[in-house]
């Protein structure tokens, strides 16, 4: 299988799909405020017309791109292009300043590389026989799993849990407008039969994305200008691959660290970034280093968000649960396509799944070569107004919103998701869930009315089910985390308020 | 009360507004549960169309109040100003004028007029750049969705 779809990647289109993905996601990752969502969502409609492998290719290394790209800011700016790259700025910035910017994105590109790389072989490997594993659930175990997934978004996404349940629950709400997925009956369609196809996918997510944040660029408009701001000079610097390999054991927890986080759901890759910053600082034998510009500060959080990309990908494709809002979108990307993720994938398209696989790791190399080449470009790409950007971002939303089906309700959903992910936003509360629960909302309602139906409404169906109750387990188990966690970080902060 | 009442407003900001505004909705929702889903079985499953929907609006309804009284006790996020809600309600206008008339003047002119307003509203004040950029951008953007890839727009 592996050797089958390496020869399917011996396709031109699929190198320049990974190049324009890669070159298009380092651009836009390094313009602060827009991230790797916003990015793969606007340019969804691109991959309509292509074959399945080079479209996921394009949007995949767009993600790849948006994450590193995001470190360029962070490393010459202290503004993080993606929240995932505030750890990398730490270091990354401070080592800037001292005239050693083309040394700090060099290590971060490296870095990123590797954490790539290793978390697309953990992707290889644990991908199939999980997905081999959900062949056996049946809808009280998938309804089980699902319930987990959303609670687990709900306990550890960061954030106020309460508001987190309620944005999943909002996302489920909007998955139920429509045809139900048991009966067919129309639901909050309003007699409207453009209504019944149900809110869109696509529209939905780049109105809570893309659009709510032309609105809040709108309401927050500042006067300053951005390109004003002072970029510290790019010096010619070299990272050699010893300086790299010193740094391997950095590289490779971080990487774990990343890779193992990512497969939870709803965590993102703010928190294992700063989670290998913190391994990082707490094995290095020079920790006063870590703030001022350590190798290590750079390359332990970029190995580890980028790792949560191969990570995050294991439960999206093998279970259908997408483990963040940008792996929703390749979610619905690989859905677009007609490969619909979960058990099943791998048994039908599994040539397609490993070449894309294969084409992650291999877009390593491009990655290397446009990175390093990209580093000065990005530089004049920081200065972009966002005058002139947010125009053409609201072009594209447009597009984007009619190309899924040549709709324009489809449009009147993304100006609505807009505008209420402008007031979400606006209000604090976070997006990422409402879209998970938008994703996983359907096939709960289908797993939970199966299940009962089966077992004449009782609930014993979910307790006769060993996988079931190991996944109940799970839960419980997640539960008393999470309130230890709380309770702890309440006691520290008691003792610090108390000192 | 009225006392109680008129605090209670002074620190109610936009996430206590949200919180009402959501469980005002799902409540709503819940009134019209039954004219919205019909429901045409013989009464053997209560496991039809409207039970899923009834078990969500009723959490969102109970965790939407239980989150507003939380944020009660709390300093709010302020509403925000009145000139950034209208700029921010002034686009969202131009963009539902231009979606209802896209289908007779197309979608390269609405969607230039819409990206024109915005720089404007956003702060550009070069003619050459927000009216000539959006239009450029808006003939690329509409000629490489129909000629390249294929999107019959209107």
């Amino acid at each position: 299988m592996l050797l089958d779809a390496l020869n399917a990647l011996m396709d031109i289109w699929v190198l320049v799909a990974a190049v324009v993905g890669i070159v298009t996601g380092i651009i836009i990752g390094a313009i602060p405020g827009l991230g790797p969502t916003m990015a793969i969502a606007l340019l969804i409609p691109v991959t309509f017309t292509m074959p399945p492998i080079p479209a996921i290719t394009l949007l995949l290394g767009v993600y790849q791109g948006a994450i590193f790209g995001g470190s360029i800011s962070a490393i010459l700016l202290n503004v993080p292009g993606t929240p995932s790259s505030a750890a990398t700025a730490i270091d990354g910035h401070a080592m800037a300043k001292r005239g050693e910017g083309g040394r700090a994105l060099r290590i971060a590109l490296y870095a990123s590389v590797a954490g790539n790389i290793f978390s697309c072989l953990v992707l290889i490997v644990l991908a199939e026989p999980l997905a081999s594993m959900a062949l056996n659930f049946g809808p009280a175990e998938m309804a089980a799993l699902m319930f987990f997934a959303l609670l687990v978004i709900v306990l550890f996404g960061g954030g106020v849990r309460l508001d987190a349940a309620l944005m999943v629950l909002l996302g489920v709400f909007a998955g139920i407008v429509g045809l139900d997925p048991i009966e067919g009956t129309p639901r909050f369609t309003f007699e409207s039969f453009a209504m019944e196809n149900g809110l869109q996918l696509i529209p939905v997510l780049v109105g809570l994305f893309a659009m709510s944040e032309v609105f809040l660029k709108l309401f927050e408009r500042r006067s300053e200008n951005q390109g004003e701001m002072d970029i510290p000079e790019i010096l010619p610097s070299k990272v050699r691959f010893i300086d790299m390999w010193r740094m391997r054991a950095t590289l490779l927890w971080s990487s774990l660290i990343g890779t193992f986080v990512g497969i939870l759901p709803g965590i993102g890759s703010t928190v294992p970034a700063f989670m290998s910053y913190s391994l990082a600082r707490a094995r290095s034998k020079q920790p006063k280093k870590f703030g001022n510009g350590a190798d290590e500060g750079i390359a332990a959080p970029e190995a580890a968000n980028n790792a949560v990309t191969g990570g995050a990908l294991i439960p999206t494709l093998a279970l259908g649960i997408p483990g963040d809002a940008v792996t929703a979108v390749i979610l619905g990307a690989f859905m677009l396509q007609g490969l619909a993720p979960g058990p099943f994938l791998f048994r039908d398209y599994g040539l397609e799944v490993y070449a894309i696989f294969e084409a992650l790791i291999l877009s390593s190399i491009p990655t290397i070569i446009f990175g390093l080449l990209l580093f000065k470009v990005a530089v004049h790409v920081i200065r972009i107004q966002p005058r002139h950007l947010f125009p053409t971002i609201t072009i594209l939303a447009l597009l984007g919103a009619f190309s899924v089906n040549n709709s324009l309700v489809d449009v009147w959903v993304m100006l609505g998701a807009g505008f209420v992910g402008f007031l979400l936003r606006r209000g604090g509360f976070p997006l990422p869930p409402l879209l998970i629960g938008l994703i996983l909302g359907t096939p709960l309602e289908q797993s939970v009315r199966q299940a009962l139906l089966t077992s004449n409404g009782s609930l014993d169906i979910f307790w006769h089910s060993n996988i079931a109750l190991s996944i109940f387990g799970l839960t419980a188990a997640s539960i008393l985390i999470s309130v230890v966690i709380s309770v702890l970080k309440n006691k520290r902060q008691k003792g610090s308020s108390d000192a | 009360m009225s006392l109680y009442i008129s605090k209670l407003l002074a620190k109610s900001g936009l996430q206590s507004l949200i919180c009402l505004m959501l469980a005002v909705f799902a409540g709503l929702g819940l009134c019209l549960l039954d004219s919205q889903v019909q429901v045409f079985s013989f009464g053997d499953s209560s496991f039809d169309a409207r039970f899923f929907p009834r078990i969500v609006l009723v959490l969102i309804v109970v965790l939407a109040l239980l989150s507003g009284m939380a944020r009660a006790k709390k300093m709010d996020e302020p509403i925000g100003s009145f000139v950034g809600w209208a700029r921010v309600f002034l686009v969202v206008g131009v963009i539902s004028l231009a979606l209802w008339f896209m289908p007779s003047v197309g979608f390269l002119l609405s969607s230039f007029v819409v990206a024109s307003v915005t720089a404007f509203i956003l702060g550009e004040r070069d003619i050459r750049l927000y009216v000539g950029l959006p239009l450029l951008i808006a003939a690329i953007v509409t000629f490489g969705a129909q000629y390249g890839l294929t999107i019959p727009l209107p």
